[in-house]
């Protein structure tokens, strides 16, 4: 049998599935192909096809695409090991997936908070740098992103990630709460507070800016 | 201003992958080991066959001791051109840290048990910038005994023996104590700091009592107390390469050991390493703050031991040493100065 493990770009002829959705109409679920995947192993590079992209985007919005290569390595190794652990009950496959890369991201939280802190003191970005081209871009992208990296920076981290796996991994409420093995209220609770900072934030930003502006 | 649509467009412009091809081969390994019988990271302990233990001590006090008796001339020099192992093209490229680890400590697993005080004999070279040196020795397995022959006679060195080898005024000697405190500063450039000048930071006899889990081995590595490190990340991993190439470890206390050192933060792998005598493997990687690497290379068929490489920057100056140890031959014997098969003389 030939393996091809390419990863899927993820574009409009091959959509990646939407939260609560696992895997496009007509395809087989994430259940099914890791259940197949204990018969013969290579079911598996089908759960790699369809979200390898769209997690290793995840990982390197908070860390930057040097480590979301090895982690999401790391990720699809754990995986595939641990494949005789997953619920067969869920067929959606990104909560597991995303969960495990919580836990690896976990170890390069001090870098991630560096970053965060990095872009709010000089509004460049080490993650976006090497895919922002325009120098407009670069600006108009600093420009709300800077409160938010500051108050980012200022999350616990267990907030941090319930934040990120909705805003950034597009995951719902109820699959964010089973990646990170923590009741949905507790999610929601997190997500109701980190907001909250966010909004506090962006409008300590709002006053600067309107002060900036005001001033000859 | 919604702060959720401003957190979900910022960073937007990070392209949906592809991840790179390690992540494929590195799973495409894992599903060819799973087909061919393998668990996923068992390794590959049925090819190591050749070399019953794998995992013993540079034996650098040891080694030091021997010098420090005048014994360099008794050592042998053939055994720098014996063919080992990782000569073979590596087959380790495209793993993690944890895939290493976790393959490491699978070979690992597969050595025999071994008591403090069984003999074991080593042969290898240690390298001290451009200088290589070629030993065998014996030593017991906690180190608390060494032996060496001085022309065709045995000497014994009672261990465990913390010191470094290195020249002065042409001469090697044995420091016992930091680089600073060499006769001549004019002479820094001839030493070779090669790692850290205490014993081991655990005692064998409290080897057992080390913690079982991977991750809590990993946080009580950090917590020792050992001088000059920075980090607690850099402690552990000095620790953990100063344990494998101290001591002849029960093999699960070792499989433990390795599965740790996949958890150190900031290790990395480096696929392209080499030992001491010039054999490729794939190494654990720290590199401190200071810029100072350190590596533990393993053989990237066997995944055992194969020596350690450093590359160090003098604390007065910018100059840069470069040492390691390789062992090209480890048995255990029945005693010291009994040679086992295949053992240059």
């Amino acid at each position: 049998m030939t393996v091809n493990i390419q990863p899927g770009r993820a574009g409009p002829a091959s959509p990646p599935a939407t939260p609560g959705s696992p895997a496009p109409p007509g395809e087989t679920s994430d259940a099914d192909l890791i259940r197949r995947s204990a018969v013969d192993p290579e079911h598996f590079a089908a759960l790699f096809r369809r979200h390898s992209g769209p997690l290793h985007r995840y990982v390197a919005r908070r860390l930057g695409p040097g480590p979301a290569e090895d982690i999401v390595a790391e990720v699809f190794l754990t995986a595939f090991r641990q494949r005789d652990r997953y619920q067969p009950g869920q067929p959606d496959a990104r909560p597991w997936l995303y969960g495990i890369a919580t836990n690896l991201i976990g170890r390069h939280r001090r870098s991630e908070v560096r970053m965060y802190r990095a872009l709010a003191r000089t509004g460049a970005d080490p993650v976006t740098e090497p895919f922002t081209d325009q120098v407009e871009d670069r600006v108009t992208a600093a420009g709300t992103a800077r409160p938010l990296a500051a108050a980012l920076a200022r999350l616990p981290a267990g907030h941090r990630d319930a934040l990120l796996l909705v805003a950034w991994g597009d995951l719902t409420y109820e699959q964010a709460a089973a990646s990170l093995g923590v009741p949905i209220g507790t999610v929601r609770s997190r997500i109701s507070r980190a907001r909250s900072r966010l909004r506090q934030a962006l409008a300590g930003q709002d006053i600067t800016s309107q002060q900036q502006g005001e001033s000859p | 201003m919604n702060e959720m649509d401003e957190l979900v467009r910022m960073r937007a412009s990070v392209p949906d992958g592809p991840p790179s091809g390690r992540a494929r081969t590195a799973l495409l390994e894992a599903m060819r080991a799973e087909r061919a019988g393998m668990p996923a990271w068992a390794g590959h302990p049925g090819r190591g066959r050749g070399r019953r233990r794998g995992l013993w001590r540079a034996p650098r006090a040891v080694l030091a001791g021997g010098l420090a008796l005048g014994c360099a001339a008794a050592l042998t020099t053939v055994l720098l051109t014996q063919p080992g192992p990782g000569l073979a093209r590596p087959s380790a490229h495209g793993l993690t840290v944890h895939e290493l680890a976790y393959r490491s400590a699978a070979a690992a697993e597969t050595a025999p048990p071994v008591s403090p005080g069984q003999w074991v004999y080593r042969s290898g070279v240690e390298k001290f910038s451009h200088h290589v040196t070629p030993f065998h020795v014996w030593t017991t397995a906690d180190d608390s005994k060494a032996a060496v022959q001085v022309s065709g006679k045995l000497q014994f060195v009672r261990g465990p023996l913390t010191g470094l080898p290195v020249l002065v005024n042409g001469k090697l000697v044995v420091l016992r104590g930091p680089l600073d405190t060499l006769p001549d500063p004019s002479h820094a450039a001839e030493a070779f700091y090669v790692g850290p000048l205490e014993s081991p930071a655990i005692d064998y006899n409290r080897l057992g009592s080390l913690p079982k889990d991977p991750r809590a081995l990993e946080h009580s590595l950090e917590g020792l107390p050992r001088r000059g490190l920075g980090s607690p990340a850099h402690k552990a991993f000095s620790v953990a390469a100063d344990l494998v190439s101290s001591y002849v470890m029960p093999p699960e206390i070792t499989a433990t050991l390795m599965r740790a050192i996949g958890e150190i933060p900031g290790v990395t792998v480096d696929n392209h390493a080499m030992d001491a005598a010039g054999r490729p493997g794939v190494g654990f990687v720290f590199t401190d703050r200071d810029g100072a690497r350190q590596e533990i290379v393993m053989d990237p068929h066997t995944f055992r031991f194969m020596g350690t490489q450093s590359v160090l920057q003098h604390p007065g100056g910018p100059l840069t040493f470069g040492g390691g140890t390789a062992f090209l031959q480890q048995e255990l014997v029945s005693g010291p100065g009994e040679f086992p098969p295949g053992a240059r003389r």
